[in-house]
């Protein structure tokens, strides 16, 4: 088997994301700070820069921040059981310390709760630190089929926002200008997917750690045509190394799920020291959010029935059957569970999805407890024993 | 019941929360059983069912070890272990609304770690001030309220759910009329468990016979704020420490007992409009920072010397709103103590040594 290489398109990733970060801070346009899991396409479509508090605290995470911000939001009031993307980041703005400095202040915030619920709360406390409009999309928790009523209710708030942000800048927005960006981002959407189906080859082409490097693009300029051509040229080069038999890892030999964000801090010495054992993460739930696709053609319905139904706002039943479904299409051998201390709408619920899983499929797997961010719930040692025990027992 | 009379019967319930609901089932009475105070328990009752709030653990063992992370919510897990291990055994129907990220996933995990019981799911709209939240409410409220006549197998009418509606209305008025300058802080609470574990007519009939416990001292005014607290012995401590509430903001007291529905128009969105109007509790939006505003106002009116925060360990959602409140309390020169609690409370030594200081720090004209 070959030796994976570098995708060629990393080098024009980080091109976008320094570009978009320059503009983030030096732009006079006005910003929005937004949730992951939020109707951005509205944002571009009114001409404003987005700025992903959640791509921050990751990226504050990788530089290994994250222990002193979550320490200093301690020392501001907010304790250890608040996630700590929210905390890191309320001290980041406090202290002006981050891996650029502060993010700039917004001129106002949009949140979703499809996500979880503390989105809104760590939104209304940065609403309240900046004195500006937090702008809010509720989507209630989707069962299998959404219901007439809750269409309603998120198709109208989706109206108002769109009226509350015009009237903030004082600019309408056309439907032409929000038909363009939909598309953008569908497209966008349906090439990642296509790049995330191309995960079944055997070798793997590409392992999580590098899915949660890519990510940071569809996660923050999903909707605008660099989004769009960054992922056409990735799609090329993966199916490349499809074509070519390079596999993530040298001499894959168990394949595996891992579900949830990764604790930032050690996702490369983690994920390396699972591929030195031969195990190649070849789905993860979490980069796999970021399917949305639209009917521009019905723009509100649209966004209205995409952003409600995203894994993390789906019932515990749907979300067994999605990873079940991962389990078979991927042809897995085992899947780890992050347990994030941080986030209690992703992880309770976990232990009954690992029990569906091994129940349907034979499939065993392992939970891990950590933290995406915070590093005092991160035990190095005693995970890596228990990861290679649990892939030793896969032989 | 074979209790005593007055007061004393409140905190006979406060202190045996299952009393009611076993003394009502040999009459062939069925009993439901839900969460928060976003439930309205007017339909429970005009349903057919006697409502009773689950607020009753047990020390998280082995069943809520299978099914959630030690970093759950004490009180959530402490529910949990309750439902499954029997002690809510005489509950026929279970209605769960969707309030922080924590109720809403338990209320699927119970509906697999139960099994016997049905569990209704409420979504209840984060956001309460807009006519689309209304809407989607009364919706809701309607789909609970067909789901709780299908398990009840009844047929009951807008007319039972009016009558339900008065009958609460009352209760609530009452609860809104007690006289704090005659009742210690736990025959004041005990009333408010009392309201939530037994049916509103039996409630009514206990406050008829309801006699002033004692007339309070002279002690310092505080107000309690925080979400659902159950432990009933945090009231007497307060007591034994001579602590006087004026006021709350407590989901299991004043969130809950202090409003009143509308009798006019359709009685299932006059239930929406009076349970989203209310003053928001942290797990609804509040954008216009209605519960800082509201704290503010009602330590000043109600002359309050300090506030306690009694909030379940955990609670992230609590937690969010702590450093906001207590910022404006500090600006206010209001002093302020937080209590986290755990369900069932471990020890009460740690609680006790705390208000003292409290007390103390008080009483030297703080």
């Amino acid at each position: 088997m070959a030796k994976k290489e570098k995708l060629q398109c990393e080098a024009r990733m980080k091109e976008i994301m320094t570009s978009y970060y320059t503009e983030v801070f030096t732009s006079e346009k006005p910003k929005a700070w937004v949730t992951s899991g939020a109707p951005v396409e509205i944002l571009h479509a009114f001409g404003v820069i987005p700025i992903f508090p959640e791509n921050y605290g990751a990226m504050i995470g990788a530089r290994k921040m994250g222990a002193d911000l979550c320490s200093a939001a301690r020392d501001l009031g907010f304790d250890d059981c608040i996630c700590s993307y929210a905390r890191a980041i309320i001290a980041s703005t406090e202290r002006g310390e981050g891996p650029l400095g502060a993010l700039p202040k917004p001129d106002f915030l949009l949140a979703c709760n499809n996500g979880c619920g503390t989105m809104f709360k760590w939104f209304e406390v940065l609403s309240r630190r900046f004195n500006v409009p937090l702008f809010f999309l509720d989507t209630p928790y989707a069962e299998r089929f959404v219901k007439a009523h809750e269409r309603r209710y998120v198709i109208e708030q989706i109206k108002r926002i769109v009226n509350d942000i015009g009237r903030l800048l004082g600019k309408k927005l056309t439907l032409d200008d929000l038909w363009e960006v939909l598309k953008l981002s569908s497209d966008t959407a349906k090439t990642w997917v296509e790049i995330q189906k191309l995960r079944r080859a055997r070798p793997c082409p590409l392992n999580s750690p590098d899915m949660f490097l890519h990510m940071a693009i569809i996660v923050t300029l999903r909707g605008t045509e660099s989004a769009y051509d960054y992922y056409e040229e990735m799609l090329a080069q993966v199916k490349e190394r499809v074509e070519g038999g390079v596999g993530a890892v040298e001499n894959e030999k168990f394949r595996l799920l891992w579900d949830h964000i990764p604790p930032w801090y050690a996702i490369r010495d983690f994920f390396e020291f699972c591929a030195d054992l031969g195990a190649c993460f070849a789905v993860d739930t979490y980069t796999n959010v970021w399917q949305g696709e639209f009917d521009p053609s019905r723009p509100f319905e649209s966004l209205a029935e995409c952003y409600q139904t995203v894994m993390p706002n789906l019932r515990l039943p749907l979300r067994s059957q999605m990873y079940i479904d991962y389990i078979r299409e991927y042809e897995l051998d085992g899947f780890v569970i992050h347990s994030n201390h941080s986030c209690k709408s992703y992880c309770l619920g976990e232990y009954e999805i690992a029990r569906r899983i091994t129940s349907e499929t034979g499939v065993r797997g392992l939970i891990i407890e950590a933290d995406m961010l915070d590093p005092k719930f991160f035990s190095e040692a005693q995970v890596k024993e228990k990861i290679s025990a649990f892939i030793e027992s896969l032989s | 019941m074979n209790k005593p009379c007055g007061t004393n019967n409140m905190v006979y319930i406060a202190k045996n929360p299952h009393q009611p609901a076993r003394d009502y089932l040999p009459s062939g009475g069925r009993v439901a059983g839900y969460f928060c105070s976003y439930v309205p328990v007017e339909l429970i009752w005009a349903s057919g069912f006697m409502p009773v709030r689950i607020l009753s653990g047990s020390p998280p063992g082995k069943h809520c070890g299978k099914y959630v992370q030690s970093f759950c919510c004490s009180f959530a897990r402490s529910l949990l272990e309750a439902l499954c291990d029997g002690t809510y055994d005489y509950l026929s129907a279970i209605v769960i609304p969707h309030t922080c990220d924590t109720i809403r996933n338990l209320s699927d995990i119970i509906e697999v770690a139960v099994g016997n019981i049905p569990v209704i799911k409420l979504m209840v709209p984060t956001i309460t001030h807009t006519p689309e939240a209304l809407d989607f409410f009364t919706e809701e409220l309607s789909l609970l309220w067909r789901k709780l006549n299908e398990i009840a197998c009844s047929e009951a009418s807008d007319s039972d759910i009016e009558k339900s509606i008065s009958a609460y209305n009352k209760c609530r008025s009452a609860l809104t009329a007690l006289d704090r300058n005659n009742m210690s802080n736990s025959d004041i609470y005990a009333t408010y468990m009392a309201f939530q574990l037994t049916d509103p007519v039996t409630f009514l009939s206990l406050l008829e016979n309801m006699k002033p416990s004692c007339p309070v001292e002279r002690m310092p005014k505080v107000a309690l704020v925080g979400g659902c607290v159950p432990q009933f012995e945090v009231f007497e401590l307060l007591d034994e420490c001579g602590l006087r509430v004026v006021w709350d903001d407590l989901a299991t007291a004043s969130r809950f007992g202090g409003f009143e529905v509308s009798e006019k128009g359709d009685p299932i969105e006059a239930l929406a409009r009076a349970y989203l109007e209310r003053c928001p509790c942290p797990t609804k939006h509040d954008p216009l920072n209605v519960r800082g505003a509201r704290l503010v106002e009602n330590v000043k009116a109600n002359g309050i010397k300090g506030v306690i925060f009694l909030q379940q360990a955990f609670c992230e959602f609590h937690s969010f709103d702590y450093p906001m409140l207590k910022e404006k309390l500090d600006e206010e020169g209001v002093h302020s103590i937080r209590l986290d609690l755990s369900l069932p409370l471990s020890s009460t030594g740690q609680i006790r040594t705390r208000l003292q200081a409290f007390f103390e720090m008080l009483g030297q004209g703080g």
